[in-house]
């Protein structure tokens, strides 16, 4: 379970039996060590005044000097006649949470992650005394639970909640000059229009999106918060107003949106296309990737597809220069040309966009389509390609592109024979189509990939002079007994007399299984001693042989 | 200090009831430009017709103070019944809802909440046709007891408190008699003067009129048995009440109940001054200046049990330190 470190602060009305300065009336009952005065003293001018016409629940979202990031959450009680108030007047209680900015910002800068988890804040006198015992004036820190919370469905009109947004957007701005939005409507429009918007909004963003869910009756003018709520419009024409449960935003306002920014663009043009529901769903996945975009950090988190696809759709050109940028990076620009458009089509959407943002291509996965663009597309770089994709694999420590670069490119049999050894099963299956075309079959020689290399068909394609480099290098690597291996067995009987010399030349020198001696000595029998010429019958036994393997 | 009529070289002048900032030039400002507020429309209108008077309401929690605006909204919805022409209106959307709420306080009896703290929204009340006043309009803001507990009041908590000249001190004498925190009347007077003195008010320049409000009158222990009938028999909840045609009050009645008003403000004055607190008070007052009226006033008529009213809602010369206020301030 994640969770968020919290200060506390409690708010509310008690007698002086359960005040910590033994005085009765609306104070700050109990306060995490952790504040200083000058916290406590903004939290509480903040929190002090709610009164609203009828039962609701306020809540409220505000930084302080310093900082911290605060989430309030307020209730009407009981008056208990004993903690709250001997005349048994109601009262409220607020419960506060005060977080550090890096510690909220595991949240993404949320508030609706904490407030939907209404069972954390406190709404009675008896279980606050429990909890925190009396008169004590301490609150200890919480680690609050980040629980997934409910998907919105809420939709706008387009026009409408694209103002929301951009009035976010521009929420520094219209404090510095004194303006805030005014929610009329009920507390639930209210809350789902602010969270709503917080979606659709970079996280960061949300952090200067300051809001009380409820100033009614207590006059609160424009400029405290970006936006504030109530039951009953405001006269103050500073406010914005905005009508939630018309869902319109009723002032004609002025907006200036930031044209250049991806996700605004992405937002304004998806948006025809899709519904504001849609749009939410899709906000968290798009806000990760433009923040990349913009720090050119890797995304290692899961995205979603469809708002990866509806991303890309929109700044395809854009997306395809920052992939061409990372992957010069990665192999120069020369290669660039050759790989990015086989790049292009062989990844999948949003391994591209993880690519674009961060403008890196992960060493080892590059290498990997680098070895698959080798393979697959037959390719052949030039000299000065070798080079760079040699550089590549001592960084991304690819055994397959080690395999191909010392042997296509620069030749090298100790690294070509290091990389076979250290390569799985599976990577050295995926060089196998190289076979015979146009590695020779004893440049994939080794002890432990060797029983599958004489199992793989291909290798029957292989010329004379490739079998006994074969042989000789398995007789190299003291691994003789494969030679019995039937494909090997077969093909003897398609030597011809140089290479049949070779081999037994071969045989002179190091052991090998009796069936292979015998099947060699058998076939030196077909075709007569060696050295002497029969053109005709070794030209004809040959072409016969040649016609059988290829229907092989 | 402010001049009432707002009539001046420069044109028309109107005060701001929220931020209390002059307002120079327009004839009818809707907004004023210092606090962005939307000016009351009748406000604004009538100002020179119905010139606003404002009050700043003083008092520890729980002494009755927002129970005493109820109390005095209640009682002014039926006055016409005893001035002849009289006429109220609500100019702001939250006096309105005072208005209508007092009915169901009335049906009800329940206890308003307490008053939190923060700036409370603004009461402004126009009452016309007042015998022997005219037409006066009544500006005043609600205040949680709580921010009258330090030497010094937080001002922009009390907005009206450094301009406003007349203030309504409320003192619960049945509450101190309960107290075990050491509050006694002096220190509240020590508190007033301190804030004022903090924010350079110059006593000697503007006379400070304080009129001291005793609420809680039906309970306050050792009450004289003169002050106790003068609080059980108000004419005024009386005639408001009464059916008869021969009710209203008109000028000789009421100077004739300001006369009144002034013995029972020495009587109150020389009951408070037999304790040392209450010599203490009064004399902390008088070496600043002060002009000191008293009152008393049963907001309720009978002590509420449970935050309810066990008997019918029966205010007792709520309207006392209203007047006081009228006369001060057409002196």
């Amino acid at each position: 379970m994640r969770t968020v470190r919290a200060e506390q602060l409690i708010f509310t009305r008690v007698e002086p039996a359960y005040s910590p300065q033994h005085k009765d009336g609306y104070q700050t009952v109990y306060k995490g060590k952790g504040l200083t005065p000058s916290e406590v003293e903004q939290i509480q001018k903040k929190i002090q005044c709610f009164q609203p016409k009828h039962p609701v629940d306020r809540q409220q979202f505000f930084m302080i000097d310093g900082g911290k990031v605060v989430l309030t959450y307020t209730v009407l009680i009981e008056g208990h006649p004993e903690i709250i108030d001997r005349n048994q007047r109601g009262a409220f209680i607020a419960h506060a949470f005060i977080f550090s900015q890096n510690e909220f910002g595991k949240t993404n800068y949320n508030p609706f992650i904490i407030f939907d988890q209404t069972h954390l804040f406190l709404e009675d006198a008896e279980t606050m005394v429990k909890e925190f015992g009396q008169a004590t004036g301490l609150a200890k820190p919480v680690n609050v639970s980040m629980d997934e919370h409910d998907q919105l469905d809420t939709n706008w009109p387009r026009d409408e909640w694209l103002k929301l947004v951009a009035l976010a957007e521009q929420a520094e701005e219209l404090l510095r000059n004194r303006k805030s939005l005014f929610l009329t409507g009920s507390e639930d429009s209210i809350r789902e229009t602010l969270e709503a918007v917080f979606l659709l909004i970079p996280p960061k963003q949300r952090l200067h999106c300051s809001f009380d869910t409820h100033i009614d009756r207590c006059p609160t003018p424009p400029g405290i918060y970006w936006a504030a709520g109530g039951a009953t419009r405001q006269s103050n024409n500073a406010f914005i107003q905005v009508l939630t449960q018309e869902r319109r935003v009723a002032s004609s306002v002025k907006l200036q949106t930031n044209q250049n920014s991806l996700y605004t663009q992405w937002l304004e043009q998806a948006s025809l296309e899709d519904d504001m529901a849609t749009l939410i769903d899709y906000a968290p996945t798009i806000q990760t990737l433009t923040e990349s975009f913009a720090t050119r950090r890797l995304i290692t988190e899961s995205l979603d597809e469809a708002a990866c696809d509806s991303f890309f759709e929109i700044h395809t050109n854009y997306i395809r220069q920052r992939f061409k940028a990372a992957l010069t990076k990665g192999v120069g620009k020369q290669l660039t040309i050759s790989l990015a458009d086989y790049l292009w089509e062989m990844m999948d959407t949003v391994d591209k966009l993880k690519v674009a943002s961060s403008e890196k291509f992960p060493q080892s996965e590059l290498a990997t389509f680098v070895a698959d663009w080798l393979v697959n597309e037959e390719a052949k770089p030039g000299k000065g390609d070798w080079k760079q994709l040699h550089t590549l694999v001592e960084t991304s420590d690819n055994m397959r592109l080690l395999h191909l670069t010392t042997t296509l490119g620069k030749r090298n049999s100790k690294l070509r024979l290091q990389a076979l050894q250290r390569m799985s099963a599976q990577e050295f299956q995926a060089n196998l189509p190289l076979l015979c075309n146009p590695i020779a079959p004893a440049d994939f020689v080794c002890k432990r990939h060797l029983k599958l290399l004489l199992s793989n068909d291909p290798i029957v394609d292989m010329t004379e002079a490739e079998f006994v480099a074969l042989v000789a290098k398995i007789m190299g690597i003291d691994q003789q007994k494969q030679l019995a291996q039937a494909q090997l067995m077969t093909y003897i009987q398609y030597l011809d007399d140089g290479a049949l010399i070779e081999i037994e030349t071969l045989l002179k020198q190091y052991s090998a299984p009796s069936e292979f001696i015998t099947r060699v000595e058998e076939h030196r029998q077909d075709i007569g001693p060696p050295g002497v010429i029969n053109k005709v019958k070794s030209t004809l036994v040959n072409s016969v042989k040649k016609v059988r393997r290829t229907s092989l | 200090m402010f001049s009432w009529l707002g009539l001046g070289v420069g044109g028309r002048k109107i005060i701001c009831p929220y931020c209390l900032a002059e307002i120079r030039g327009k004839k009818h400002p809707e907004v004023c430009p210092s606090c962005k507020m939307d000016l009351p429309v009748q406000y604004v209108h009538d100002y020179e017709i119905v010139p606003p008077f404002f009050v700043q309401v003083f008092g520890r929690p729980g002494v009755g103070k927002t129970v005493f605006l109820s109390a005095l909204t209640l009682v002014m919805r039926k006055m016409a019944n005893v001035w002849q022409g009289y006429n109220y209106a609500p100019a702001t959307a939250p006096t309105l809802e005072m208005v209508e709420n007092v009915a169901k306080y009335e049906a009800t009896g329940l206890m308003p909440n307490p008053t939190t703290l923060g700036v409370q929204e603004i009461y402004v009340m126009l009452l016309k046709n007042m015998s022997r006043w005219g037409g006066r309009t009544l500006v005043t803001r609600d205040c949680p007891g709580e921010i009258f507990t330090d030497l010094e009041v937080p001002v922009e908590q009390a907005p009206f408190l450094l301009n406003a000249p007349t203030t309504f001190m409320f003192i619960s004498l049945y509450d101190l008699q309960k107290d075990s925190q050491g509050h006694s009347i002096d220190l509240l007077m020590t508190t007033y003067i301190t804030t004022l003195m903090k924010h350079k008010i110059n006593f000697k320049k503007e006379r400070r009129k304080v009129v001291v409000v005793l609420s809680k009158g039906d309970i306050i222990p050792g009450l004289p048995p003169n002050l106790r009938n003068y609080l059980e028999q108000d004419p005024f909840w009386q005639a408001i009440n009464s059916r008869s045609q021969d009710k209203f009050m008109d000028a000789s009645t009421m100077q004739e109940y300001i006369e009144t008003m002034h013995r029972v403000s020495d009587a109150i004055r020389n009951w408070v001054n037999e304790t040392a607190a209450g010599k203490t008070f009064i004399q902390l007052a008088k070496e600043r200046n002060i002009d000191l009226r008293f009152s008393i006033i049963s907001a309720t008529g009978s002590n509420p049990k449970n935050g309810q009213m066990v008997e019918q809602l029966m205010p007792r010369r709520v309207l006392d330190p209203y007047f006081w206020a009228l006369e001060l301030q057409s002196q």
